[in-house]
């Protein structure tokens, strides 16, 4: 059964249009459940239906959800465009600096606040920026990493080191990009785990 | 007094010098050179470590030409600026510190197998006991020996290296390695390939080569040859031997399996790093066309073919900015999308905005026109009267309000002007405003003035 306190609490949260995860980092910084998430899987469809009622749709995976206007036809929004830039940006930051991706998957690390001003040297990056309608300037990529990352549920602070690692909806998104790796690669380059 | 071997040696361990000589045996192994290092490596440690040193005598026992005199440098090559460490010391140093032990590789193998294979034959083609059968069995144990500790230290070595990548694998999956993911994933696999899988596989008793012996082949060749002419005691000495190797596997095989855990990671890593490539590649593709794109195609949007893949967080949205995403819609369905909001609008019924009145200024007087103003105090002597009117001002208020088109409170002021005329007839009821008149934008309060006429009574 709904309960009503949390039900207020997580419209309030969806409908700013952030993520919610089936984990959330813990004051010392350790990944602990979500009683919210926990809430809505435990009475799913009853969350369904409600929020079918008012005109949205809750998109469910195992390890986040989310809310979207079921009037609204057009998936790419400028909020999701962005979110996937800034991600493909980051990406490319890790390759650049040959760092592991557990750099940004694993609570032990993180990226830090210099990482993102970092990010300014990624090849191309004004003209992403411009053509994205991100600004034109480099350096506000820690302005659009909160706003579009860390305030939608996609990237976690971990409050005791000043770190970013990826959510659960974060790393679902490299998670994606490697399923589809056959899209983006030829066969033979993707080939590249070989058992020894 | 000649300076030998012992006392250079002395003196490297005795001062602690060591760690420096490790440097130039890091050097031959990384370079692979025949033990040629630069001797400006050398000269740096003797004027860093030696010059200052108070033991004086060290000058002259680790001078460069005493070294070279004593064969501890077996020679130095002017053209080149190179000196060359004499082989024993080479592994000498190299077997005192595991980690500089230079690891087996396939060659080294290779040599150690067709070896074994070759002096297997040649005991099984001596007669037993001849001249030629015991130096080959001299040489056969000279082998073995060279095999089992040369494989003894290479897994103490290997244990190392893997270590080693472990610790580099830990501080780059933090982000604070000098080395990357590329280079670290290279260096294992290089490991692997080049001293794990040749020495699994020398010592694999279940390994095949299709045109020679493997060294456990030759063993079990040599061993059923001895039972074949009843010689057991020399085949039993045989499994002892291959036991002795082949005791290795485990270690070797556990050293394996360590490596794979972080081989796998890495590789798993490098192929998320080629897709990310990829799809950074596809994504600067599809600002190609943007760039001389006129408004319309100017910016990255739906269509773009990078966007078409990603479906995660497709719909996510800011919902409370609803209306506003309304309006920012794609103009070739602005049309039907308007008629849509229009109809949604339509359907809501809109809330009445609460009306705040201010209190009316007698100053606001002063924007009625004179055409007004004439009109109202024209009014003001047409409106008809009753013998008693309990409240004036509000009667007024009442009377303007029908006959005056747009009437406003100011107008009312106005028509106070007019109030001297009726003066004679009019009485106040309450010291204290009680009655209240308003327009949609202004209020007065207004104390109650009575007006009695008794001559209209008759009317």
């Amino acid at each position: 059964m709904i309960n009503r306190a949390k039900s207020r609490e997580i419209y309030q949260y969806l409908r700013n249009g952030k993520i919610l995860n089936q984990e959330m980092i813990s004051n010392s910084g350790e990944l602990v459940n979500n009683p919210i998430f926990s809430e809505i899987m435990g009475n799913l469809e009853d969350y369904r239906k409600l929020y079918l009622d008012i005109g949205y749709r809750l998109v469910d995976t195992p390890s986040y959800l989310y809310l979207i206007d079921d009037r609204h036809q057009d998936p790419k929004t400028d909020v999701v465009m962005r979110i996937y830039l800034l991600l493909v940006i980051i990406g490319k930051y890790l390759v650049i600096q040959g760092y592991s991706l557990n750099k940004i998957y694993h609570e032990t690390a993180g990226l830090t606040v210099d990482d993102f001003h970092n990010m300014a040297n990624v090849p191309h990056i004004i003209e992403i920026l411009e053509k994205s309608k991100m600004g034109q300037h480099p350096n506000e990529i820690s302005g659009l990493i909160k706003s579009n990352l860390i305030d939608r549920g996609i990237l976690w602070e971990k409050p005791s080191t000043n770190t970013y690692i990826l959510t659960n909806a974060g790393r679902a998104f490299f998670d994606e990009l490697q399923n589809n790796s056959d899209l983006y690669l030829n066969t033979s380059e993707a080939d590249g785990t070989d058992e020894y | 007094m000649k300076v030998t071997k012992a006392n250079i040696t002395r003196a490297i361990f005795e001062n602690h010098f060591e760690n420096e000589f490790y440097k130039f045996i890091d050097y031959i192994q990384k370079e692979g050179t025949p033990n040629e290092f630069p001797i400006i490596m050398y000269e740096t440690f003797f004027n860093q470590f030696v010059i200052p040193h108070p033991d004086k005598a060290l000058l002259d026992i680790l001078s460069i030409s005493t070294l070279e005199e004593s064969g501890f440098f077996t020679y130095i090559c002017k053209k080149s600026d190179q000196v060359s460490l004499a082989d024993q010391m080479v592994n000498f140093l190299s077997y005192i510190d595991d980690k500089r032990s230079a690891q087996l590789d396939h060659i080294q193998f290779e040599s150690f197998r067709a070896e074994i294979e070759t002096v297997v034959q040649s005991i099984r083609h001596s007669l037993i006991n001849s001249d030629d059968y015991n130096e080959a069995i001299r040489h056969f144990n000279r082998v073995i020996g060279a095999i089992i500790s040369n494989l003894k230290s290479n897994i103490e070595t290997l244990d190392y290296k893997v270590s080693e990548i472990a610790e580099s694998y830990k501080a780059n999956q933090q982000g604070q390695s000098s080395i990357t993911s590329e280079e670290l994933y290279n260096q294992a696999l290089r490991l692997y390939e080049r001293n794990i899988q040749p020495c699994l596989q020398f010592i694999d008793p279940d390994n095949n080569l299709k045109q020679a012996s493997t060294f456990i082949e030759s063993l079990h060749a040599l061993k059923d040859y001895y039972h074949e002419n009843y010689l057991d005691d020399e085949a039993v000495l045989v499994q002892y031997r291959m036991t002795s190797v082949t005791s290795y596997y485990k270690d070797i095989y556990a050293i394996n399996r360590h490596l794979q855990r972080y081989l796998r990671s890495l590789s798993e890593d490098k192929k998320a790093f080629l897709v990310i490539e990829a799809v950074f590649s596809k994504l600067l593709d599809s600002l190609i066309p943007l760039r001389h794109g006129r408004t319309h195609h100017r910016y990255l949007n739906a269509e773009s073919d990078i966007m078409q893949q990603m479906r995660c967080f497709d719909g996510l949205a800011s919902h409370q900015k609803g209306y506003r995403q309304l309006f920012n819609r794609d103009p070739e369905r602005v049309n039907l999308q308007v008629k849509m909001h229009y109809l949604d609008i339509e359907s809501k019924s809109i809330a009445q905005k609460p009306i705040v009145l201010k209190e009316i200024n007698v100053d606001l007087v002063l924007q009625n026109s004179v055409q007004r103003t004439d009109g109202i105090l024209q009014l003001m002597f047409k409106m008809p009267l009753q013998s008693y009117i309990k409240d004036f001002y509000h009667y007024i208020h009442l009377y303007l309000g029908q006959t005056l088109e747009d009437y406003r409170l100011v107008d009312f002021l106005t028509a106070l002007s007019c109030l001297v005329f009726y003066e004679k007839n009019l009485s106040v009821q309450t010291q204290l405003p009680q009655g209240r008149i308003t327009d949609n934008e202004y209020y007065l309060e207004h104390i109650i003035l009575s007006y009695n006429n008794k001559e209209l009574e008759n009317d």
